[in-house]
């Protein structure tokens, strides 16, 4: 099977499984009375109090599921998720608003989860039993066990409060003005204020935005890079006990060489099936880290919702991360395919 | 000759079990070489023991809920520092820490005990079903499981607290059935509902492995009933990597509904509950005074320490399992 095979035969099982979402998303507003699963069905913001009762007769709130799945599903479709009764907007403009902070913030911390992760993997991997591996391997355990809010907490205090080196939200009050002013001329081009600020000339503001990343990056960093050092350590470790390996090292090949180009290669796949993984750990700790330091993106929203009870935007959110997710993990095993042939061939 | 026929059986019981005995034997030597594991499981036992203690550590108001967390009528809003009356301080609205951590201790058990008990028994009945029979039924269930992965599990068991009803009434035909759930209820129903897909796919994995090996073969063509192979034979030797997962997750449940409580979605205030009461302490950090930075250090420092050591204790005891049970790096 080529690789064109490969990746029609798993798109067609990308399709069922967002089906799924949609699906267990709908399952979930079932539990709620239709008196307030009506928001979910507005296609504008709500100007009048009978629009409720207009609502719940217009989607058949009351009447059997499939009729409304049916009717859920056609507003799905057109991109609507609802009415967010926190957010005071549609969740879908919600998140598009919102999402650019939030995928800053993944865009800075990925490739340091990625590269710190697979670095000590398998510096611990290659010393096993050392102290350096003993070292990896208890500041790994200690970061898959710290709450992630937590360590935003004693961050926050340490570098906020203390230091007062970094600060919390998503810029400064001054470069909030200067964004978001009444007479603000500063264009968003693409959302991520680290770029716009040099598109736009400046550069104070992609320090200022930068300044506010610092803190939700490291967090994120530090409690993902775990994962990954983890599965790094035992995946090389198997690796350096294969047969090929014992025979590079006995025809008297450099150790390094067999470490970096024999070994860590074929130990570098599971990591990419993990990084795949590693995208929900991200959304899951995303939550939590926004709310932490107050940066307006979409966990912070999420957060926000789900205290107030607000199911639009927590479901919408929900269904948004889900989808992002399915996608990811697709990418991921094409990726996979791509690199393994054993994958797309087997 | 009755005391005959019963010491036989004992020593026909000892000799079946003797392959077990020796992996435990193997297993505690292991472990005691290991001293990551040691201090593993000594947080572990630490922490049963304050559980088990709590009644006499932090003695509850009698005839009111122990969980509650005891607060004085008038009382302070911003958190006091350890005293003599607090030995930890209190926590924002003058509940008491020290109580907090005790009891704290106890709902910490019961949120890990039980969303992992609950879901590995299901995760257990559904692989075992999945993996053995395989077919339709396997494709169907990993379909399901398939939407469940979809999420990220935190985000899910989110929606999921604030969608599940607190009272809800179940028609039985005769009777209306009224079900009654506590806060902290809803968060473990939604961390069983997220959490038992993992354990299914395990298990099933597993299953499928050991269903092929010759043993079970055997037993098939000597005529075992199904009930018989799937207890004796496939899931004594498909339950250890399961055993692994669910030491590593009781740390990891505790972590998610601590996070929950801590987004203001767990148990309601004053609930003896460690991400609770750290959730309040977020409140008193403010930018730009640093002489008043770590004034408030036992809010956020204390429930931190509980949470962290007992998350921790778990995943060093689930990671020497891990090392011990793995035939790929055991005996080298």
């Amino acid at each position: 099977m080529g690789l064109r095979a490969f990746v029609i035969r798993r798109l067609l099982l990308v399709l069922p499984t967002l089906v799924g979402v949609t699906l267990l998303i709908f399952a979930v507003s079932q539990l709620i009375p239709p008196n307030q699963r009506a928001y979910l069905y507005m296609g504008e913001v709500p100007k009048r109090a009978d629009v409720i009762p207009e609502t719940i007769k217009k989607y058949h709130l009351n009447e059997s599921v499939l009729i409304q799945y049916r009717d859920w599903m056609q507003l799905i479709l057109q991109g609507n998720l609802g009415y967010s009764k926190s957010g005071v907007g549609m969740v879908s403009d919600i998140i598009r608003n919102k999402a650019p902070a939030t995928a800053e913030i993944v865009l800075f911390s990925a490739p340091i989860i990625i590269l710190v992760g697979i670095y000590l993997g398998v510096k611990s991997a290659v010393h096993r039993d050392k102290p350096l591996d003993h070292a990896t391997r208890t500041v790994s355990i200690i970061g898959y066990s710290l709450p992630s809010f937590w360590l935003g907490i004693l961050m926050l205090v340490f570098f906020f409060a203390y230091l007062g080196l970094f600060g919390v939200g998503r810029l400064s009050t001054a470069a909030t003005s200067y964004v978001y002013g009444i007479k603000s001329t500063f264009v968003q081009y693409t959302g991520f204020m680290t770029i716009d600020g040099i598109l736009n000339g400046q550069l104070w503001i992609t320090m200022d935005a930068l300044n506010h990343l610092v803190l939700p990056v490291a967090v994120i960093s530090v409690i993902n890079i775990a994962a990954i050092v983890r599965v790094m350590r035992s995946s090389m470790l198997e690796s350096l006990n294969k047969s090929y390996i014992i025979m590079a090292k006995s025809k008297g090949l450099d150790k390094n060489e067999v470490i970096n180009k024999h070994a860590r290669r074929n130990a570098l796949i599971p990591v990419i099936t993990l990084s795949g993984m590693m995208i929900a750990g991200m959304l899951n700790g995303l939550v939590i880290t926004e709310t932490v330091f107050a940066f307006n993106g979409l966990g912070n929203w999420a957060a926000q919702a789900a205290m107030l009870v607000d199911l639009p935007a927590v479901l919408g959110f929900a269904m948004f991360s889900g989808v992002i997710f399915v996608t990811a993990n697709f990418i991921v095993d094409v990726m996979y395919a791509y690199i393994d042939p054993r994958i797309r061939l087997g | 000759m009755i005391r005959m026929h019963k010491e036989s059986r004992f020593s026909e019981f000892r000799k079946r079990i003797a392959p077990q005995m020796q992996e435990i034997g193997f297993m505690l030597k292991r472990m005691s070489k290991s001293p990551l594991s040691v201090i593993g499981l000594a947080i572990v036992v630490f922490f049963v023991a304050v559980a088990a203690l709590a009644p006499v550590l932090a003695p509850p108001i009698p005839g009111k809920n122990p969980f509650m967390i005891p607060q004085p009528p008038a009382y302070v809003v911003e958190p006091q520092p350890p005293s003599a009356k607090y030995p930890f301080g209190t926590a924002e609205n003058e509940y008491d820490l020290y109580y907090g951590m005790i009891w704290g201790t106890i709902t910490a058990f019961r949120i890990g005990l039980t969303v992992v008990g609950i879901s590995l028994a299901v995760g257990l009945l559904f692989g075992v079903i999945a993996g053995y029979y395989g077919g339709v039924v396997d494709e169907i269930m990993m379909r399901f499981t398939d939407i469940i992965f979809a999420f990220p599990g935190l985000i899910l068991a989110m929606a999921l607290v604030i969608a599940i009803p607190p009272v809800s009434y179940v028609n039985l035909g005769f009777t209306i059935w009224q079900i009654n759930l506590g806060k902290l209820d809803i968060v473990m129903i939604s961390l069983v509902l997220v959490g038992w897909p993992g354990y299914t796919r395990l298990i099933r994995g597993e299953i499928m492995r050991v269903k092929t090996e010759d043993y079970v073969e055997a037993a098939k063509a000597v005529g075992c009933s199904d009930s018989r192979v799937i207890m004796r034979h496939v899931l004594p030797n498909a339950v250890y990597p399961l055993l692994i997962v669910a030491t590593l997750d009781i740390g990891a449940m505790v972590l998610v509904a601590a996070a929950l409580s801590f987004l203001g979605l767990g148990s309601e205030a004053g609930f003896a509950d460690w991400g609770r009461l750290i959730s309040t302490s977020r409140n008193w950090i403010y930018g730009g005074r640093a002489s008043e930075a770590f004034k408030y250090w036992y809010t956020f420092l204390i429930p931190g320490i509980f949470i962290f050591t007992f998350t921790l204790g778990w995943n060093l005891l689930g990671d020497a399992f891990r090392d011990i049970l793995d035939p790929m790096l055991r005996r080298r």
